[in-house]
């Protein structure tokens, strides 16, 4: 059974009076274990397209389903349980707790999933594994981009996802980070983990299995011979 | 490793904007402030009024023309004075019609007593004929002091059977009266003859002393007539002679009562105020925040939480602030209540007379709540409008 299939997805918006899509009939379907690059122009729709793949954002058309539940089907509450459960999501840009340290936020995931049993084993176990344990007492503030996107990752993994949708993990890091950034994914896939992230350019595409290009809201699969 | 908790990261919230939630704690400082100061004050001096009226068995109390107000003040407040009548009023009004009984006193300023950090009133009077200082006494009996025996207010220090110095003389302490609220609390009282003996010795140049005078009369009416009958018969009688005042006790009350009712009303209106501004500044600062918050909220969102939680996290915060404030508040108010009640119920010519403390915990308790509550009811449609809408949106428009 595919990790995520969406089908047929759309989401219109309206701008200066003119309705567009800012994504358009989306396919897309990822095993367990398969690493997935969506390759797009700033604009082309990945954002949207993660966020309503996430549950975050109600789509104009088409269907979402993530590990067989077909996740409109949800209620507000049971969305939130399964993106808290099966979801990991990396958002594009900064999207630490300023006033929480790094520790704390590797674990809100943990928190909203409202279980008391231990989880200092697995919070270090992923800040050793992104190289980022010694900030773990750590604000945000006073952490380098490179770190907080570590933070970020570490977080969306938490709670064991059996998706992880990663926007632009690494728009705005060094080759060094980026890599580093790529090689957790890269783990996370080989462990039977989905992993779909987005991304400018081909660079980081080259680690996917599997590329998909978004053009204007459309999406369309990169044949080997291209890449 | 600390389990995160909604109270943490409602702490941490707060810890991050520490001017604004100083500033919100404080409105609900003031407002918690505002209702158990005000409520403990007006109690008391409720209290200090109720005792008054049923302890003071005086109907008019006689005291020389233009004193009535230094009288009241050292009956009601202790504030040490000296005044003098003719001392041979006291015998005519014994006998004057409609007059039931008539104890005399004597007031004898000193300001340097062994006994007390504040001055004290010394009043002399005379056992046999007293019906005003007895009713004070709850033990039934008050040892009639004397030569060198005295009886002190609650306030006066010293145990019982031990010894006090006055004008440089040592005198005995018979008896302590009960709590008064008034005057009495701070005054030392004698026979006439101690008294008279004493001032005959005194070195005390400030007490100048004509023999044989007296400084108040206080009457007691004969059941059934008109109090104010009798005491204008009185005034017609010697108010030339013996140069004198009458103050009628029950609309003395009565007047006490009216500002008591003032002060009651004012405090409420405060602490009324006080609570709508506290919830009004919690309304606005948290429905501004809203905006300031919604990337914050929108991350929250994404990374699974329920609309419910935040509006939690939000509650919470609301709740520590309104917490803390209502602590603090109750805190001053009890802080500044005792050591100032007697500047603020002199200021205002009121007996007072502090409530018992477990009514003063359940006053607190009750004040307490209802500034706690303050935070989460006007935050509460902040909290609800925190989850509405596509969290992504929520998240989007905060970038
Ligand atoms: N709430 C909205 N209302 C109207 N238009 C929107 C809204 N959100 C996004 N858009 C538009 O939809 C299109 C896709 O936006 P999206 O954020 O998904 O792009 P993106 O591929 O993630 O771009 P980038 O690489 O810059 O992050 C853009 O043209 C954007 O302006
Ligand atoms: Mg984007």
């Amino acid at each position: 059974m595919s990790v995520l299939d969406v089908r047929g997805l759309c989401k219109e918006y309206v701008r200066g009076g003119v309705p567009f899509r800012a994504v358009d009939s989306a396919n897309l379907r990822v095993e367990p274990g398969e690493m997935v690059g969506i390759v797009g122009r700033s604009g082309s729709g990945k954002t949207t397209f993660f966020n309503m793949v996430a549950g975050l954002l109600t789509p104009s058309a088409g269907s979402v389903s993530v590990a067989g539940t077909d996740i409109l089907a949800l209620s507000d509450a049971e969305r939130s349980e399964l993106r808290n459960r099966r979801i990991g999501y990396v958002p594009q840009g900064q999207s630490l707790l300023a006033n929480l340290t790094v520790l704390d936020n590797v674990r809100l995931p943990h928190y909203f999933a409202a279980r008391d049993d231990n989880v200092a084993g697995r919070v270090f176990y992923l800040l050793g594994e992104l190289g980022i344990a010694h900030l773990a007492e750590t604000c945000p503030p006073q952490l380098s981009g490179g770190e907080m996107r570590r933070a970020a990752i570490a977080r969306a993994m938490m709670n064991r996802p059996e998706l992880l949708l990663a926007d632009e993990p690494t728009g705005d890091l060094d080759a060094g980070n980026a890599r580093a950034a790529m090689d957790a994914f890269a783990a996370l896939a080989a462990s039977g983990v989905a992993v779909v992230f987005s991304a400018h350019g081909d660079d980081a595409a080259r680690r996917a299995d599997r590329v998909v290009e978004m053009e204007r809201g459309a999406m369309r699969e990169r044949t080997f011979s291209e890449a | 490793m600390k389990p995160l908790t909604t109270f943490q990261i409602a702490k941490n919230n707060l810890r991050r904007r520490p001017a604004r939630s100083a500033g919100l704690c404080m409105a609900v400082a003031v407002s918690a402030f505002a209702m158990f100061g005000g409520a403990l004050l007006s109690q008391g001096v409720g209290r200090g009024v109720e005792s008054m009226s049923n302890r003071l068995g005086a109907d008019i109390l006689v005291v020389p023309h233009g004193y009535d107000k230094q009288f009241q003040a050292a009956l009601l407040r202790g504030e040490p004075s000296t005044f003098y009548l003719k001392g041979d009023l006291v015998d005519k009004l014994r006998f004057f019609p409609g007059v039931e009984r008539a104890a005399p006193q004597l007031f004898l300023a000193t300001l340097n007593a062994s006994c007390c950090t504040m001055p004290v009133q010394v009043i002399a009077y005379d056992p046999e004929a007293d019906f005003v200082v007895k009713p004070w006494v709850s033990a039934n009996a008050v040892p009639t002091p004397a030569g060198d025996e005295v009886v002190v207010g609650h306030m006066v220090g010293g145990e019982t059977g031990t010894e006090i110095s006055l004008f440089g003389r040592k005198f005995r302490i018979a008896a302590r009266l009960d709590r008064t609220g008034m005057g009495f609390d701070t005054s030392v009282f004698m026979t006439m003859g101690s008294a008279k003996k004493l001032l005959r010795t005194a070195k005390n140049a400030a007490v100048k002393y004509e023999p044989g005078s007296v400084s108040s009369i206080m009457l007691a009416v004969a059941p059934g007539l008109n109090i104010k009958d009798v005491a204008n018969a009185i005034l017609r009688e010697y108010a030339i002679d013996y140069d004198l005042e009458i103050v009628v006790s029950r609309s003395m009350i009565s007047d006490i009562a009216k500002k008591l009712g003032g002060l009651s009303l004012l405090s409420r209106a405060l602490a009324a105020l006080s609570w709508i501004c506290a919830a009004a500044a919690l309304f606005i600062f948290f429905f501004l925040m809203l905006d300031e918050r919604r990337r914050e909220f929108g991350l929250f969102r994404i990374l699974g939480a329920k609309r419910g939680k935040l509006a939690g996290i939000v509650l919470y915060e609301s709740l520590l602030v309104s917490a803390a404030g209502g602590i603090l508040g109750i805190a001053a108010a009890l802080g500044l209540t005792a050591p100032f009640h007697r500047l603020i119920t002199t200021a205002l010519e009121l007996p007072y007379l502090a409530i018992p403390a477990g009514s003063a915990l359940v006053l607190g308790a009750g004040c307490l709540l209802s500034s706690v509550a303050v935070g989460p009811l006007s935050c509460l449609y902040s909290a609800i409008r925190i989850g509405s809408g596509d969290a992504y949106l929520t998240l989007r428009s905060g970038e």
